[in-house]
């Protein structure tokens, strides 16, 4: 499988200096975390975008806030050229949610274990009138076959914990196709999978990403993992992305010192047996009280004073590709 | 590295037992392990390699049950021995970091009292030894002394993993069995924990145990790898001999089921179908139905035996017979 | 669903069945079990056990065997009743209070922590005392309303739990209104607490109206198990000798209580599919 071309650069959706930030803690006595800063990103038509990161990088909370379990703090989201405002009317909402669909990471409880396999199905098409009356369970049947749950008839009757972790995932990802969205976000959906399982769910999604014309958004730890599957690759660390650009690009070149680190830290048994010894000394920042520079600064190998003053602003480093680093200004 | 045999497991069968029915998770499993040698267990869920760690230390709590089979530890068959001798065994001869420990620290007592108890419930310390020991331990993985009086909240998943570490090495025992012990954790923590872990294996000469699922981390870090399917040894091997010619097609698979971070990017197939119940009689080989290479009439009638095909390198498949 | 079987396939929860639905029995049919008047009182006045009366007679003449048979209705009614209302209201503040939070989750918790604190019996009793029609509505109505905080508190924690699973949020994504999810994935995962709840209710509220009426604060001319053991002990039953009087009745009571202690037991199998296979 070649590199995919960008394709289209229509873009799906955009993210423009999104913010977004918890409380926690009682009266009096908050705290804010600072789970994502400045975010700027765009997905754009049949791509697979893949956001990697650590804990406690943001990945997620970006996912959520695009797919609208949180509002953003600050920031714009943009839809199809279209700002989606931050209170919608429901009406406007359930649309959004025609486009914006997610998959979640733990196959054991993304789904009701009280619904069957195919009622929990059939909910997406009602409420978003994709069929009617009979045609429901036609169309459960088909999701079913299309997503490699044979056969479809047996399957469609079973609950939750009568099938295996792949298939459930297989169901949880059935259930995001189903009102054929433009985007899906993929929340680390292989990580809680056996290996020899995870491949087969992340080639079944680039061919449904063929067929149905969908962009993902492919939220990951693993840095070999997103390089298979994406077009793009986004990291973020401690609420920012750090780099991003064509998935070739940034992992065979990385510019920012932690996606070299990321690189250096994974397993490579292919590059001598031999590991090298990787300097991984330090902690990842804590998120409520974020340094004013830059948030890699104190681990970082190349740090020079004036990462302690200012966090970047994201610079071109190649063709497409973009890192936040004092080293390229 | 010494080229004594520290452990030598022979036949051995455990499992869980319940009321109406039984699951056979280890079968017929036999190898060795020398001084200081790092073995790596791969192998997915239900494979049985937990519960042949367990097993092994003799920590299998009903409905787990140890069938048949010899376990011997410097010498001494670890079956045999009354509950009272084996705990007197543990943590001084062997110790064991369980999957997720960093969940299993309690979460109300200071990292001191619990680096204290793993301590004094095998040997009599003083006070002031104790004192001594919990510092030396902190200092070995790397985390500050004040971090003995904090709560394990207070801690990074990380750090808590790697005071558990510690807390398995309290006693310089001979081995250490190591339940995915990095897997919860995120990559570059798992780097430097497995970092650590080699550089006080080379200081102290313990023998490792090391059971994931991730065989590409098993290639860099053991010096034998051996792939578990359905609660048997399928293949053994050092590790540079297994990457370089997997021969089980189980373990080919699972070597080629990671996508790699050199290279260009290209399909590639994970292995299609589920493991077995393991609840039931498994005639032949228990890979066969999702085997690309099996024979039939022969790989679905008898289960091949683990046989030496190389120097070092044993497998247990048909595809073999005769070499 | 096969509720009847799966209530049975448990040795314990089929023995509270059968106890119960003896009880159910005896409410329905207290007309033809009984063989007087519970309220009749020409008879000869405390009498030992006999063939006439199995249970001899109170101090006013009146059949104990009649009394214990109708009585089983108003102490089944009022428990059962009482059950499901304290129930019902636990689960409306418990959900509420879990699913929606914020302020509304803060004034809940304040009235149901003050309720909780209260102690039960004495403020049945100081309520009990200040009012004055004594009927079965308000009895119901008393404990209803001291009974209910405990559940509140449980279902609140529950359904914090169950807010926070993948599923939810997934139904969330995929477009329910709130209404749906709290009826379709929040609360069938709550049902083994719930009914387990009742359970727990009805035994409570069994164990208060016979507590209420011994103290002689409940409706003494009606015929309950509790009014029973009030006019047993009135009249010193036991140093009459008619131990029967007093002991009956309580025995009564406690079976009730431990029948739906047994039900219990399969309430975890109904709900959860997934334990059924075992």
């Amino acid at each position: 499988m070649e590199a995919t071309t960008q394709g289209n650069m229509t873009k799906v959706v955009e993210l423009k200096k999104v913010v977004k930030e918890f409380r926690i803690g009682s009266l009096g006595r908050t705290k804010i975390v600072h789970a994502i800063n400045d975010i700027d990103l765009e997905i754009r038509k049949n791509e697979v975008l893949g956001l990697v990161g650590e804990s406690g990088s943001g990945k997620t909370t970006v996912a959520r806030v695009i797919v609208r379990l949180y509002e953003q703090t600050s920031g714009e989201i943009i839809l199809n050229g279209k700002e989606i405002p931050k209170h919608m009317a429901w009406k406007d909402l359930l649309s959004y949610r025609k486009h914006v669909q997610m998959i979640f990471q733990d196959p054991f409880s993304s789904l009701n274990p009280l619904h069957s396999v195919g009622y929990g199905l059939s909910r997406p098409l009602k409420i978003h009138k994709i069929a009617k009356g009979q045609d429901i369970k036609a169309m459960v049947l088909k999701l079913l076959e299309e997503a490699g749950l044979m056969p479809p008839q047996q399957i469609y009757d079973k609950y939750p914990y009568e099938l295996s972790g792949g298939q459930r995932q297989r169901v949880g990802i059935a259930r995001a196709v189903a009102v054929k969205p433009q985007l899906i976000l993929a929340d680390e959906p292989t990580s809680m999978l056996d290996v020899s399982i995870r491949l087969d769910i992340m080639n079944q999604m680039l061919d449904l990403k063929e067929k149905e014309e969908v962009s993902y958004l492919f939220i990951t730890h693993d840095l070999a993992g997103a390089h298979y599957i994406s077009d793009r690759i986004a990291i973020m660390y401690a609420g920012y992305i750090v780099e991003i650009g064509p998935s070739d690009d940034v992992i065979i070149d990385p510019k920012h010192p932690y996606t070299q680190l990321l690189k250096k830290a994974a397993p490579k048994p292919e590059s001598g047996l031999e590991p090298e010894k990787v300097d991984v000394a330090g902690e990842v920042p804590d998120l409520i009280n974020l340094p004013k520079g830059c948030p890699f600064e104190p681990r970082c190998p190349f740090a020079k004073s004036e990462c302690k003053e200012r966090i970047p602003e994201m610079v071109k480093v190649g063709e497409n590709h973009f890192a936040r680093c004092v080293l390229y200004h | 590295m010494g080229n004594n045999t520290l452990l030598k497991v022979k036949d051995f069968n455990a499992g869980y037992e319940f009321k109406t029915f039984k699951t056979w998770a280890v079968r017929d499993v036999s190898f060795d392990l020398k001084q200081g040698e790092f073995l790596g267990v791969a192998g997915e869920s239900g494979c049985g390699k937990s519960t042949l760690a367990f097993g092994i230390i003799r920590l299998l709590m009903p409905p787990g049950k140890i069938f048949s089979g010899t376990i011997e530890f410097d010498g001494k068959d670890l079956i045999k021995l009354e509950e009272e001798e084996i705990r007197k065994m543990r943590w001084k001869e062997f110790s064991m970091v369980f999957q997720a420990s960093m969940n299993v620290l309690n979460p109300v007592m200071k990292v001191r009292t619990q680096i204290y108890n793993a301590i004094r419930y095998h040997v009599h310390m003083s006070p002031d030894e104790l004192d001594k020991r919990a510092k030396e331990l902190l200092r070995l993985i790397n985390v500050s002394e004040k971090y003995l009086d904090a709560y394990p909240h207070q801690l990074s998943g990380g750090m808590k993993q790697r005071v558990v570490i510690a807390m398995a090495l309290a006693l310089n025992p001979k081995l250490i069995i190591m339940d995915e012990p990095t897997t919860a954790l995120d990559v570059v923590v798992q780097r430097r924990i497995l970092q650590e872990i080699d550089e006080l294996r080379r200081k102290f000469g313990f023998a490792i145990i090391f059971i994931t699922h991730d065989l590409s981390l098993l290639v860099e870090i053991s010096d034998t790898i051996l792939t578990m399917y359905a609660g048997q040894i399928i293949e053994k091997a050092p590790s540079e001999k297994l990457y370089a010619k997997p021969l089980h097609p189980y373990t080919y698979g699972l070597m080629h089921a990671f996508p790699s971070l050199v290279g260009k990017r290209q399909r590639l197939h994970g292995i299609a179908g589920r493991p077995p119940d393991l609840s039931k009689e498994i005639k032949g080989c228990p890979f066969y139905p999702r085997c690309d290479k099996r024979i039939e009439g022969v790989c679905d009638i008898i289960n091949p035996k683990l046989v030496e095909i190389e120097d070092g390198h044993m497998v247990a498949c048909h595809l073999y017979d005769g070499k | 669903m096969n509720y009847v079987k799966l209530f049975f396939s448990n040795r314990k929860s089929a023995v509270g069945v059968i106890i119960f639905l003896m009880f159910i029995a005896m409410a329905i049919f207290a007309p033809y079990i009984a063989p007087y008047s519970p309220t009749y009182m020409g008879f000869t006045a405390l009498e030992g056990p006999s063939i006439k009366h199995l249970l001899g007679t109170t101090a006013v003449g009146q059949d104990i065997f009649s009394q214990v048979i109708w009585g089983s209705r108003m102490s089944l009614m009022v428990g059962i009743i009482t059950g499901a209302i304290a129930t019902t209201l636990s689960v409306i503040v418990g959900l509420t209070s879990g699913y929606v939070g914020g302020l509304t989750d803060d004034i809940l918790m304040t009235i149901t922590n003050i309720f909780l604190v209260i102690p039960g019996l004495p403020l049945i009793i100081i309520i009990s005392a200040f009012i004055v029609v004594k009927g079965m509505w308000t009895i119901i109505f008393v404990i209803s309303i001291t009974g209910w905080a405990w559940g509140a508190r449980t279902l609140r924690s529950q359904v914090l739990t169950l807010k926070d699973r993948d599923y939810v949020k997934a139904s969330v994504v995929v477009g329910e209104k709130s209404s749906h999810i709290i009826f379709s994935d929040i609360f069938p995962n709550m049902m083994s607490l719930i009914v387990a709840n009742f359970f727990g209710a009805s035994v409570y509220a069994v164990l208060s109206e016979a507590g209420l009426e011994f103290l002689g604060l409940g409706n003494s001319s009606a015929v309950s198990w509790g009014t029973i053991l009030y006019w047993a002990q009135n009249n010193q039953a036991l140093l009459f000798g008619l131990w029967e009087w007093a002991a009956v009745p309580g025995l009564l009571i406690a079976l009730l209580g431990m029948s739906f202690a047994l039900m219990n037991f399969a309430v975890d199998e109904i709900t959860n599919p997934r334990l059924r296979k075992r």
